[in-house]
């Protein structure tokens, strides 16, 4: 079979050893058949990389090996020197391609004939044995380039064994798991096989720059989209006419808005969980009961902001700065007087901001035709709280390999104040442009600054 | 595909913002193709509007000519208003024009008309119809003055009684001259000649198409000239902005993004493999078993009498193994953590065909014996049987250890 003029690796291995998850994580493509029941694939499937209709390179899933020990017995009764090893695996193949019985083997091996460098997957949680050694020997015999990865997937307790046995075999042996690791590791792993054939190299780094501007692309666009969802968000409101007592039109309001955010919510995480190519992300298990209780509850919401304490510090600073400006304005002959009434003004706002989540006011006074508006959002707390549940969404759909096929989850420290984790400068940055949405639309420059902020806010997720 | 003017490409533009929802229902390849899609989207009609601000402008020119020839006085053109109208208030005009969108990113006033969205382009946009507008306007006055100047008889006139501002004003037509034109002199009329029916008239008459011809190239150097710069810098950063109007606009760049085929991603070659839930296997869960020799996979350690070691061979040393042991052992003892794989089904297979009735206990150690792992082992053993075609019994031991 004639080589590919562009790279090929065949991901190959025992079987259930995570072979598909590699696969899956490296493409991002939540649709490959991933299981924890063996031999889930059958057949062995290519994905290539395109970049603007040019293939950088191909990534081959395989089904794990069946015989390896039958396949190695047959080819050394007829190979009788090293020189003939592949000749004999490859006649191996045309002689059992179509037998039922070494499908598996034969769709694995078949790539690797045909030129494909080789990724061997191990779990590396579970011993080395003998089994493994018919396996990397028919590899050793194709004298294909060739990467081993150890994925562990439980824990690593066996993976120096591994690495002591795999070295013998692979030139370059590496620790990857696929169901968490960052992205950046993804990219040195694609960075390692173009180490490991000098051929290939230039395709393979071209597909690594690639697909890193890509995922820059990816953040910008998932950072317009947060911008636009939090000014859509903290600039609604909904226009009520009166029926009824004022307090029975403030709940049918509130229940009416709840759901208008839950809505808005629900469509900003299918929108970002598109953008990273997760199609069929689970939302529908931890998050489902944040989605139907009441939002504008302060009991609910306030453990997705900032805790009030540094709330109140941060608008104390956010404060201080403005005065400051005043200060500088005047040469100094306020002598700070600016500042100190800035932070003053802004830590008592900060610390006594959030008593009531939205305003609620009457709008027109004419006899017969009175009417209520609920909306806009008017505590800076619960604006940090809808930034907070957005940002986190943010997180987890970016933080999230594809090979994952459990639902998201939201751990304890999700819910205890992260965004208190953040830089203090991007926090006090974040708290400026919220209060500004707070009063009015942002400008189109706002909006780019805004757009700014929250990628780096997202370097910071990654970091 | 030849590229549509930017007045066909800023109108598809202002289709896009003015759509409802996402445009995740289209796939294109460039922001070209992006907006040729809006084209069968209705076109906003105050766009339509703004588009006939210059027609209003070329009405507006002839309207305001005709109106200095009626006032100060009905007896001609007012030579100082004539400048003020036509040369000096569009000048500043259209400089502030182009200052504010260049220098501040601010359109005319107007620009809220035209759309609710504030970015670079729409402002342009607006600019260079006021640019336009403001240049039509002079035009349309220009061509009105020469028109009336071939039909009917029109003086220019201004009038003063003080010499010296006779004399400021002799200066002025010299700077807006700036010694390439060549001002007419001026045919002097005394006050106490101008109401007598003597010939001062005629001459006036015969020096008005010499006045005409310097207002007109006054209006040509100081306005139009600018004007005709001003209008093709407009154009070009208009052409070039909408090129990449998405910088300028959040909306548009999410609609683009949402709708834009990635320049890189990766394409499966094959359909994806369905995922099959395989079928439930219900292979019991015991604590305990009695001790029993048995074939040991892939399983060295804690070796009792009678057992037999397979796996850590070749396969043939296993098949001979095996064919001799087949008739005494029955079980087959298995660690968890083991793949079954084809090698161990050719084994039984082999068991079977020798007489033995193989019957095979997966050895669970401590921590796998969680309800997921055991679903999951229940399964793969269950999908080994199943394609291999064994009918064998199988059982899992929690505790990991024989007879334990």
């Amino acid at each position: 079979m004639a080589e590919s003029d562009h790279p090929v690796f065949a991901v190959v291995g025992h079987p259930n050893q995570g072979k598909s998850s590699v696969v899956s994580t490296l493409v991002q493509d939540d649709h490959i058949a991933v299981s924890a029941v063996s031999g889930t694939t059958r057949v062995a499937h290519s994905y290539r990389l395109m970049l603007n209709g040019e293939t950088l390179y191909e990534l081959v899933d395989t089904p794990g090996f069946q015989r390896p020990r039958q396949i190695l017995a047959w080819c050394m009764d007829r190979s009788e020197g090293a020189a003939q090893r592949p000749g004999a695996l490859a006649a191996f193949v045309a002689q059992h391609r179509n037998e039922p019985r070494f499908a598996d083997d034969c769709a694995l091996l078949e790539p690797v004939l045909a030129g494909a460098g080789v990724v061997y997957v191990v779990d590396a949680s579970q011993p080395f044995d003998a089994t493994f050694e018919a396996e990397l020997t028919l590899l050793s015999w194709t004298a294909q380039p060739r990467l081993a990865l150890l994925n562990p997937m439980l824990d690593t307790t066996f993976e120096s064994e591994w690495r002591a046995a795999l070295q013998q075999y692979f030139s370059l042996v590496r620790t990857f798991n696929p169901l968490l690791a960052p992205f950046a590791q993804h990219l040195e792993l694609l960075s390692a096989m173009a180490e490991i054939h000098p051929p290939w190299r230039g395709s393979l780094l071209r597909s690594v720059n690639a697909l890193r501007e890509q995922r820059e692309a990816c953040h910008q666009q998932a950072a317009d989209i947060l911008a636009n969802y939090l000014e859509s968000v903290l600039r609604f409101s909904i226009q009520l006419p009166v029926v009824g007592s004022r307090d029975q039109l403030r709940a049918t309001g509130i229940a009416q808005y709840n759901r208008e955010l839950q809505r808005r919510e629900g469509e900003l995480q299918s929108r970002l969980a598109k953008l990273y190519g997760h199609d069929a992300l689970d939302w529908n298990s931890e998050w489902q009961p944040l989605r139907t209780e009441d939002i504008t509850d302060a009991r609910h919401w306030r453990v997705w902001g900032l805790s009030r304490r540094r709330l109140a510090t941060l608008s104390a600073g956010t404060g201080a700065a403005a005065g400051f400006a005043l200060d500088a304005a005047t040469g100094g002959a306020s002598l700070m007087v600016g500042a100190l009434i800035g932070g003053t003004l802004g830590g008592l706002a900060g610390g006594l901001a959030g008593r009531d989540a939205l305003s609620f006011e009457l709008i027109s006074r004419v006899p017969g035709y009175e009417e209520w508006r609920l909306g806009p959002v008017s505590s800076l707390d619960f604006a940090v709280a809808l930034t907070g549940r957005a940002l986190r969404s943010w997180y987890q759909v970016r933080q999230r390999n594809h090979a994952r096929r459990d639902a998201l989850a939201l751990r304890p420290q999700d819910l205890s104040h992260w965004l208190d984790g953040l830089d203090a400068k991007q926090q006090v940055q974040l708290l400026f442009w919220l209060r500004k949405l707070l009063k009015r639309a942002l400008t189109e420059n706002e909006s780019n600054q805004l757009r700014l902020l929250l990628v780096a806010l997202g370097e910071q997720m990654d970091a | 595909m030849a590229r549509a003017s930017s007045e066909r490409r800023f109108s598809l533009g202002l289709r896009w913002l003015q759509a409802q929802g996402d445009a995740g229902h289209i796939s294109v390849r460039d922001w070209d193709s992006f907006l040729a899609a809006a084209a069968h989207m209705p076109e906003p009609s105050r766009l339509r509007l703004a588009r006939l601000l210059p027609l209003l402008a070329l009405i507006n020119g002839p309207l305001a000519l005709a109106a200095l020839m009626l006032w100060p006085e009905r007896s001609g053109l007012h030579l100082l208003l004539f400048l003020l109208v036509f040369v000096c208030l569009p000048l500043l005009v259209m400089a502030w024009t182009t200052f504010s969108v260049f220098a501040l990113g601010r359109g005319p006033w107007w620009r809220v008309l035209v759309s609710g969205h504030d970015d670079g382009v729409i402002a342009l946009w607006c600019a260079r119809q006021a640019l336009l507008s403001q240049g039509l306007f002079c035009i349309s006055a220009l061509v009105w003055l020469w028109l009336t100047l071939l039909t009917r008889q029109l003086i220019f006139y201004w009038s003063t009684s003080v010499t010296a501002v006779s004399e400021r004003v002799a200066e002025l037509f010299q700077v807006l001259s700036i010694g390439i034109l060549e001002a007419p002199s001026p045919v002097l009329v005394q006050s106490a000649e101008a109401g007598a029916i003597t010939g001062w008239q005629g001459a006036a008459l015969a020096a008005s198409p010499f006045w005409g011809g310097w207002l007109t190239a006054v209006l040509g150097l100081w306005v139009l000239l600018p004007w005709l710069a001003l209008l093709v810098l407009c154009q070009w950063q208009l052409s070039r902005r909408i090129g990449r109007w998405p910088i300028y606009n959040q909306r548009l760049r999410l609609l683009f993004a949402q709708a834009r085929e990635p320049d890189v991603h990766y394409r499966a070659l094959q359909p994806e493999q369905p995922m099959v839930e395989p079928a439930a296997h219900d292979f019991p869960v015991v604590t305990s078993l009695a001790p029993e020799p048995g074939f040991r996979w892939r399983l060295v350690q804690d070796n009792a009498g009678g057992d037999v070691v397979l796996g850590v061979d070749d396969q043939h040393s296993d098949e001979v193994r095996v064919r001799t042991a087949a008739s005494r052992l029955r079980r087959w003892y298995i660690p968890g953590h083991v793949v079954p794989t084809g090698d161990l089904a050719d084994l039984l297979r082999l068991h079977c065909a020798s007489g033995g009735e193989p019957e095979l206990v997966i050895l669970l150690s401590n921590g796998q014996d969680h309800v997921e792992r055991l679903e999951a082992l229940r399964h793969s053993w269950g999908v080994f049987l199943e394609r291999n075609d064994l009918a064998v019994k199988v059982r899992l031991l929690v505790q990991g250890e024989p007879g334990g």
